[in-house]
């Protein structure tokens, strides 16, 4: 090792420590400005739970405008809350903000808009707020919706998505949302809303005084709205924060579970984790030009840093649905899920061989899950779960289970990938990298069949439990058992001495494309049980991964002539024939190496 | 695979077991071809690839075609006939193909039994052919035992746990496990496919059912009060495959004819308009018409069964007289029959088969998550009227079904309005057997991949 790097991985993790604590700081309000923040603490009603007005907030404005902040008129960044009140209190700004994300441009041409990439397709309400135009956006929608649901183009489906946009901010604006308002009796569960609290005043007044003698919490709520209206951030502040402590006393709100969900909002621990595994990936990557061990060392330890704060996260958000070991609820959650496990596993693997390329491989894989965790993060991700679905039991073992096994397919997947690329591109792939590959390979395809059929058991037994149907065939359980054969089926296939490392390698790539069928393909065909999401842009995404991945495995099919690394290696010794290279499709006939890894049934003496 | 190769390509001393090659009569060398033929790891590898396949297309067809179908038509026979058009939605949702594709055209495929049986065939050959057992400790002290002892059962009893111990190499006995459970699997997925059956059992709150429903097929019938018992009533139905081929029914306990006039195998029922013609002239469907549905998915969200609907003229035996056309639809419920003989009612239903006791239902409750439409739980308040005996009184809610006799109970759906409840009856002689092959595959696989885990880092320790 390289004595003048050794400080390198000790600044590489102080760095990463330092960034995160710096991201930790909450922001705070200013003590003369509308305090913002503490208004964000106010418990609501939303999707189900309680939660911090902040998320409802930012749920709100993601689904709108696809991000958590915006931009106002002025072209300042503000946070989502601000957003909100300005739209409950029908401030000109409101209307004025570009926050309407709107690509399709038949939507645009209907409401005569022009494309616009510089505010990356946000539109203000004011730009077409147009009766007639408005009135033919809702026309096309009905009529959208009247087309079953799988049957509707891409215009339809955009057009009533946009109209639900409308509809959340005409809910804003009405004040028909959020609901924070607690239940008007202690045996109600369901929180009110501004207007439905002023509907069931018995006396309906506009004098605040009198409304707080029959509903103290709206006269309180209807004064916070008017000091917000005014700008009057003395009263706004006092109120505020007197309503909060009201409400959290009386109705005995979880303010541990709300504090922890507005830290979890600031930090945005999936995003600072994205960051990092990009830099381990960079860190890896450069490894390969020379400082190698002490680079790989470095990217060990961010990774670790990185997985820390992901599995933070994970935990977290099971504590926020109050539902202990329940990894997974939803596909966004599979997502970030599949991340930490792919970086865990990793972090294993480069322990035990200790040639960065397993680093390289977790950096890859969590850093493509953080990126399609993003794309599924529609609305709020810590959704409440339908009635079949609500038990923790099964959640916390077969969810977990099944999507472990895509983990471990995933990075079998990605190591074979990188074994192909090596081997062709590259003349870094001698045979030692080659047998090493290998056996990681092997390892970690074992690891995957174990663990998909166990969870695809499992699922199968909770079948049985809920609806007595070990098993019904349903597209997802079928995607499971897809992983599972095609598993077997690799390791069967080396078992027999039909492939080799490349012949693996080639193999678990197309198990890659299994998986990503068996994740995403199958609910994207709108059929069974678990058909929780379609999403065109998921649909599109997916493809490309399989195009790609058809691409490797072409590159890996390519003749061992065409390889790189086998030109390296019969140029070093012409005689040798590398134990990497048997081909994938003609058998040897020779037994492979030694017995403890390979045997299967003995063979002849 | 590669050792069958071997042992065919090297020469025959080679061989693993056995006496030499050149000694053995053609035939039995033939039959020793043919079983390694049977017993390759190269025929898994294939057979593996072409059950994928089965099971991708399955996948596809249900969006269309629905569960049942699918099943019967890919899983759960010989040969499969796989359509064209089974690809489409997968390019209409990944290639953007147009909707309105259709693709003419088809091909035969081995269906899921056939494949099944032919990894059965192939993981017991292989096990019979190339497992081979420890020679060492033939004379252990089970054996011993067993010889000694005069009780049958624990002489078998002994002899396996013989065999178990000593004549199976740890290293194989993973793998032995988790085929073992393979076997049972597929054995269980079988039987399954043969014999469980599974109907609904609707509810509604503050009544009872004694009969479970079969929502894939119909009943026609024609029902009429006991006038001696005035709680019961005789009951003559028309089974299903006699209503889907239209025509005239006749039978000596009904005093009319039945003539079927139109089944619709899925209909919808709506008023009549000023364009439509009246079919029906009797009953509750005067003013109405039959409007025919595509066949509803199984394998949809809302899991929807099919609704069939029909037009059935009704005339005297004697004198032919004319006594109406019915519209008959499986929700609109019981319609008088008249004026005409002895007060028949007539109902067009799922088809029904009785049960030996009762479910009574005092309450139902569907749970929704606060503020919003999302369920949360349903759960059924029974009561469990055997014929003879004690009642009970159970609660069947989500993921927690009430097992009496062999049938299982599940709870499944609502009546309209939350009126009552829907459960689900499964009776299912197999249901044990996943449990089981779960259990040693899950088992044998920690045992062999633990085991190489083992030996791969003995290894790396020492190196």
């Amino acid at each position: 090792m390289n004595e003048n790097g050794r400080w390198l991985p000790w600044l590489v993790l102080g760095g990463a420590i330092l960034y995160l604590v710096f991201k930790m700081i909450p922001l705070g309000d200013s003590p003369t400005g509308l305090h913002l923040q503490e208004l964000g603490a106010l418990a609501v009603q939303d999707g189900g739970r309680i939660k911090p007005f902040d998320s409802m907030a930012r749920t709100t404005l993601m689904l709108i405008s696809g991000k958590q902040d915006y931009k106002d008129e002025n072209d300042r960044t503000q946070p989502a809350i601000k957003w909100v009140m300005d739209v409950m209190t029908h401030k000109p700004s409101a209307a004025a903000s570009k926050v309407f994300r709107i690509e399709n441009d038949q939507v645009l041409s209907l409401l005569g808009l022009q494309p616009r990439s510089e505010t990356h397709f946000r539109y203000a309400l004011d730009e077409f707020r147009d009766r007639s135009k408005l009135r033919q956006l809702w026309d096309k929608a009905e009529a959208a919706k009247l087309v079953p649901e799988r049957e509707r183009d891409t215009f339809q489906v955009k057009v009533i998505e946009l109209q639900s946009h409308l509809h959340l901010y005409m809910a804003l604006d009405n004040q028909f949302s959020p609901r924070l308002l607690p239940p008007s009796s202690p045996g109600e569960q369901d929180w009110r809303s501004v207007v439905e609290a002023f509907k069931s005043l018995s006396n309906p007044e506009a004098n605040l005084l009198k409304i707080a003698e029959q509903d103290r919490d709206l006269a309180m709520v209807l004064a916070i709205l008017k000091a917000y209206e005014g700008n009057d951030a003395k009263v706004f502040n006092k109120m505020v924060a007197e309503y909060r402590k009201d409400v959290d006393q009386r109705y005995a709100v979880d303010t541990s579970r709300i504090d922890t969900e507005l830290f979890f909002n600031h930090f945005e621990p999936f995003y600072q984790c994205g960051l990092l595994y990009a830099v381990v990936f960079l860190l890896s990557c450069l490894s390969w030009f020379g400082w190698s061990d002490t680079l790989n060392r470095s990217a060990f330890w961010l990774m670790v840093v990185a997985l820390v704060v992901h599995i933070w996260a994970l935990i977290t958000r099971m504590y926020l649905m109050d539902r202990w070991l329940v990894f997974v609820t939803n596909l966004y959650s599979s997502a970030v899920f599949i991340g930490a496990g792919c970086a865990l596993l990793c972090l294993v693997l480069e322990r035990l061989y200790r040639n960065g390329i397993a680093n390289l491989v977790g950096a890859v894989l969590a850093g493509l899950t953080m990126i399609v965790a993003q794309h599924l993060a529609a609305g709020d991700t810590l959704e409440m779960m339908r009635a079949v679905l609500d038990t923790n039991f099964w959640l916390a073992t077969h969810v977990t289970c099944v999507t472990f096994g895509y983990t471990a397919t995933f990075v079998a997947g990605f190591l074979g990938l990188v074994y192909i690329l090596r081997g062709v591109l590259t003349s870094s792939l001698d045979k030692d990298m080659a047998r090493t590959m290998g056996k990681m390979i092997y390892g970690i395809v074992c690891f995957a069949t174990l663990l998909s059929f166990t969870g695809t058991v499992l699922g199968g037994i909770w079948a049985d439990q809920s609806w007595g149907r070990f098993w019904g065939w349903d597209p997802k359980e079928n995607g499971a058992l897809l992983i599972v054969i095609w598993n077997a089926l690799i390791l069967h296939a080396r078992w027999g001495g039909m492939v080799k490392q490349r012949g693996m390698a080639v193999l678990a790539v197309a198990g890659n494309m299994v998986t990503g069928w068996s994740w995403f393909g199958t609910n994207q065909l709108g059929v069974g049980l678990h058909a929780y999401g379609f999403n065109n842009t998921l649909a599109t995404g997916l493809v490309i991964f399989w195009v790609s991945q058809v691409v490797v495995i072409a590159l890996g099919s390519l003749p061992l002539q065409r390889w790189a690394s086998y030109a390296a290696l019969t140029a070093a010794s012409p005689t040798v024939q590398p134990e990497s290279t048997p081909s994938a499709t003609k058998p040897t006939g020779k037994r492979r190496g030694k017995r403890g890894e390979a045997g299967y049934f003995p063979g002849p003496a | 695979m590669s050792k069958t190769s071997i042992q065919v390509a090297t020469p025959p001393s080679a061989g693993p077991a056995g006496p030499p090659l050149q000694r053995q009569p053609d035939r039995l060398r033939v039959l020793k071809k043919i079983g390694q033929a049977l017993a390759s790891l190269r025929l898994t590898v294939v057979l593996f690839v072409l059950s994928m396949f089965l099971v991708f297309t399955g996948t596809l067809a249900m969006r269309d075609s629905g569960l049942w179908v699918t099943l019967s038509g890919y899983f759960r026979c010989w040969i499969a006939w796989i359509p064209l058009q089974v690809f489409v939605p997968f390019g209409q949702v990944f290639l953007g193909l147009p909707m309105n594709l259709r693709v003419p055209g088809g091909f035969y495929y081995p269906g899921g039994w056939l494949l099944g049986t032919a990894l059965l065939v192939n993981l017991l050959a292989a096990h019979a052919l190339r497992f081979k057992f420890l020679k060492r400790a033939d004379r252990s002290f089970l054996l011993q035992h067993a010889e000694a002892t005069d009780s049958a059962a624990m002489t078998i009893l002994l002899r396996i746990a013989h065999f178990i111990l000593f004549r199976i190499a740890w290293k194989r006995s993973g793998i032995l496990m988790i085929h073992s459970g393979l076997v049972i699997l597929m054995l269980g997925e079988f039987i399954t496919g043969k014999f469980a059956s599974e109907a609904l059992m609707p509810i509604v709150i503050g009544e009872s059912a004694n009969y479970l429903q079969n929502s894939d097929r119909v009943e026609l019938a024609f029902l009429q009060d006991d006038p001696n018992d005035p709680g019961k009533e005789h009951v003559i139905v028309v089974p299903d495959q006699m209503l889907r081929k239209n025509g005239v029914i006749e039978d000596e306990r009904l005093p009319f004819t039945v003539e079927i006039i139109r089944f619709i195998p899925n209909a919808d029922v709506r008023k009549r308009t000023a364009g439509d013609e009246a079919a029906a002239t009797r009953g509750v469907g005067v003013d109405a018409v039959l409007e025919e549905q595509p066949p509803s998915v199984g394998a949809d969200s809302n899991q929807q069964a099919d609704m069939p609907g029909a037009y059935v003229k009704l005339s005297d035996k004697k004198s032919g007289a004319s006594l109406g056309t019915y519209l008959l639809w499986v929700y609109l419920g019981e319609q008088e029959i008249g004026p005409g003989p002895n007060g028949y009612r007539i109902d067009l239903r799922y088809k029904r088969s009785y049960q030996p006791y009762q479910i009574y239902l005092e309450e139902f409750h569907h749970d929704v998550y606060p503020g919003t439409e999302i369920p949360k739980n349903f759960s059924s308040r029974v009561r469990l009227i055997p014929e003879e005996g004690e009642s009970r009184e159970v609660v069947i809610y989500m993921n927690n079904p009430l097992r009496y006799e062999k049938q299982t109970f599940y709870q499944s759906g609502t009546l309209k309005a939350d009126a009552g409840t829907v459960l689900q009856v499964v009776q299912n002689p197999g249901a044990e057997m996943p449990y089981i092959a779960c259990a040693l595959v899950c088992l044998g696989m920690l045992v062999h991949f633990g085991l190489h885990l083992g030996s791969f880092l003995q290894r790396r320790t020492e190196s």
